[in-house]
């Protein structure tokens, strides 16, 4: 659903928006990030109307869009008052731990919203998603033990995930897994060579044709 | 609602000066016959001078008292009102009554505007004025209405009623109502503005006033959206007005519009994250102002460009802390400018000072606003400064995330490889710890870029580091190991050097030219 023009700014329409952000959320409806937007504008203007359990579910669904700047978009509408209290507030604390690469303390935080990740289906794959990718950006080579760990996954998931990730590059060999490589993990000898362009040295060809 | 009733002391105004009679006069029949020259004459220089000379504490004669001299003509009437109302919020404290008053007028105009038929035509600079007045007032009202501290009771009664003055909603539905009737989103997809800058604006046989207010709110809406924290939106709402592409970017003729562009823009970007496209923009207008500064000296406007230009380097100046690669993108003479003002701050920022950050974006934030109005029962439970405040607790989270990483920066940049073990025991923390760190810091080097989309709202992830490393495990030893990537620039000094050649024979031309003194008479002679 596109929210454009002058859809942005009609509270009649909130309630049609939030029924199609209750169904992005539950995945049957396109994830579309201007109608998050939109809710969240409408309820800076009117923090009375504001669903508090359905901005936790929101603001985690946006999350796992991540590197995607999605969250952050969403958590600089809200006010204070919006998010000082459960369940917002749990959630915005997972989200800290997770920008910060915190993956311990964020594994360990979901145990306090469980309620609203379970309401959220996808948000565990995804986030799973995005620190494989955070982890090929970073890493050429990582040991089993530390990838458990990152993804909060026993042995036996975990060779299944890789497994599944086989065709993308990802090789176990031993203990060790090898990542795919890509433009982030590889070291590039960069020589910038500035080329000196020929309008910077045309004022002094110029100078000295007028003097020669 | 509106407080229609003057006060009795506008009612006796007194004898408005006859200067001021013939200005309304002249104005009036200027506008009716389309005199754009006249019209700009007037308002840029006659309007400023008679404000000064006359009314410098208070205000203009109220429109009653000038409406005969004008066959009380409404729609000059409004526009009347308009510049009165700049006045006086300019040089007093306007009373919630003139609020109401200055709101109303604004809903009529914009109403004649959009529903009658309008075919005048206005200078460009005054429908820029317009709609940047229309949105500092409205600005203006969202701060007095949160400063609930030192109102009467009466007062606070007052402005619960006002509730539908200068509302949030009301101001974006203008604007959008004046961009969608004026169709400029249309015409500048079409042509990407080469008609309008062919013709300066004022095409030939059309009245310019719907169609520049439309563009002007596009300027707006991005505005609107930043101050309340809602910056991909403010983007988006741009479209299809592209900073990266700015040949075709009709306000590079009027420098407060395009100030405003992209102060807001870049203030989007850097509140998004997105610190090379911000430190583009930053160093396109920085550069646009070095030059055009002299031009303004004496106009109204200094001051105004003046202190975005200080602001706009505070900005610069947070986005160089937090990505330090972007300086190799600015112009020279930026560069030399920021260091002069931020030099040493700079260095601090780059070891991870807090408190820098925070005085910095302190000082070149916008004055943001609470889209909802305020609990008038309960007065302590937000003051005036919710919004800033709320918006710089998550700018300086984000810092703090990359606040502790430079003495992890230093001491990569002295290996080209380092075994994880050794690292954590140089940092003192435990390798977990430090692996964190490393994820921690390529990531907060991994931006969005913007890279030729459809609006500035797209992109694609790029790497700003300064320093690049991977980690890797030895399979002999097992053991972790950090990989440096090298980074060898040569750097030309071409351009400087060839700008200081030129320079140079100048000034030798000049020592060794022949003093001009046989000129004079072959002047005088003509």
């Amino acid at each position: 659903m596109e929210v454009r023009g002058v859809d942005r700014y009609q509270p009649e329409k909130l309630a049609v928006l939030e029924r199609n952000l209750e169904e992005q959320i539950t995945g049957t409806a396109k994830y579309s990030l201007d109608v998050a937007t939109a809710v969240f504008r409408l309820y800076q203007l009117q923090p009375s109307v504001a669903r508090k359990e359905l901005i936790a579910r929101a603001l985690l669904k946006a999350l796992s869009q991540m590197p995607q700047q999605d969250y952050r978009i969403l958590i600089h509408l809200l006010p204070e008052r919006l998010v000082a209290e459960e369940p917002v507030s749990s959630v915005v604390l997972l989200a800290q731990h997770l920008e910060a690469c915190n993956l311990q303390d964020f594994w360990a935080a979901t145990g306090s919203c469980k309620d609203t990740i379970s309401k959220v289906p996808g948000f565990q794959d995804a986030i799973r998603n995005y620190v494989l990718h955070s982890l090929s950006i970073t890493f050429q080579r990582v040991s089993l033990r530390v990838l458990g760990d990152w993804l909060k996954l026993d042995s036996s998931a975990l060779q299944q995930l890789l497994a599944d990730k086989a065709k993308a590059g990802w090789k176990v060999q031993g203990e060790v897994v090898c990542l795919p490589l890509n433009a982030f993990n590889t070291a590039v000898q960069k020589r910038k060579a500035d080329l000196i362009s020929f309008e910077a040295v045309a004022p002094v060809v110029k100078s000295s044709v007028a003097t020669a | 609602m509106a407080f229609r009733d003057y006060d009795p002391y506008e009612r006796d105004y007194g004898i408005v000066p006859d200067i001021v009679k013939q200005f309304v006069v002249y104005l009036y029949r200027h506008i009716r016959e389309r005199n754009i020259p006249e019209i700009e004459s007037m308002y840029e220089v006659s309007f400023p001078k008679l404000s000064d000379r006359y009314f410098k504490q208070g205000p203009w004669p109220p429109v009653d008292a000038i409406s005969d001299l004008v066959d009380q003509d409404h729609v000059f009437c409004l526009l009347y009102k308009e510049l009165y109302f700049r006045h006086l919020y300019a040089k007093t404290q306007p009373s919630l009554r003139a609020r109401c008053e200055s709101w109303d007028n604004y809903c009529d105009l914009f109403g004649v505007i959009l529903h009658g038929n309008v075919n005048m035509l206005l200078p460009n600079s005054w429908l820029w004025a317009m709609v940047d007045e229309f949105l500092y007032q409205f600005q203006s009202f969202a701060q007095y209405r949160t400063k609930l501290a030192g109102k009467s009771a009466e007062e606070v009664e007052l402005l619960k009623k006002c509730d539908k003055v200068w509302n949030i909603l009301d101001v974006l539905n203008v604007l959008q109502a004046l961009i969608d009737k004026s169709g400029i989103v249309a015409e500048l997809s079409r042509d990407g503005g080469a008609e309008l800058a062919a013709h300066d604006g004022y095409i030939p046989g059309q009245s310019n006033v719907l169609r520049m207010l439309g563009y002007f709110s596009l300027v707006g809406q991005l505005r609107v959206h930043c101050l309340i924290g809602d910056y991909s939106t403010g983007l988006q709402s741009l479209f299809p007005l592209n900073l990266f592409e700015r040949g075709k970017l009709y306000t590079q003729l009027l420098s407060g519009c395009h100030i405003t562009l992209f102060y807001y823009s870049s203030f989007a970007y850097v509140m998004l994250q997105r610190y090379t496209d911000a430190g583009r923009c930053l160093n396109a207008i920085l550069s646009y102002i070095h030059r055009v500064k002299q031009l303004h000296a004496r106009n109204a406007a200094y001051d105004q460009i003046l202190k975005k230009n200080e602001q706009m380097y505070a900005l610069l100046a947070l986005v160089v802390g937090l990505c330090p690669a972007v300086q190799s993108t600015l112009d020279e003479h930026v560069l030399v400018a920021l260091k002069d003002k931020f030099g040493e701050k700079l260095q601090r920022m780059f070891r991870g000072d807090e408190g820098l950050f925070d005085e910095a974006f302190m000082y070149g934030c916008p004055k943001f606003i609470t889209a909802a109005p305020p609990a008038y029962d309960n007065p302590s439970a937000a003051g005036p400064q919710e919004a800033y405040l709320r918006q710089r607790s998550l700018f300086l989270r984000q810092v703090g995330g990359v606040s502790r990483l430079p003495l992890l920066k230093q001491y990569l940049l002295l290996y080209s490889s380092i075994s994880l073990p050794k690292l954590a025991g140089l940092l003192e923390t435990d390798e977990a710890t430090l692996r964190t760190a490393l994820a921690c810091l390529k990531k907060s080097n991994y931006c969005l870029q913007w890279d030729g989309g459809r609006d500035m709202t797209s992109g694609s992830f790029t790497s700003t580091a300064d320093i690049d490393f991977y980690i890797d495990v030895d399979t002999a030893t097992g053991a972790e190991l950090v990989m440096l990537s090298d980074n060898i620039t040569t750097r030309h000094q071409a351009e400087l050097l060839s700008r200081h050649i030129v320079k140079f024979e100048a000034i030798v031309r000049d020592l060794e030219a022949p003093p001009v003194a046989v000129a004079a008479p072959a002047q005088a002679a003509y």
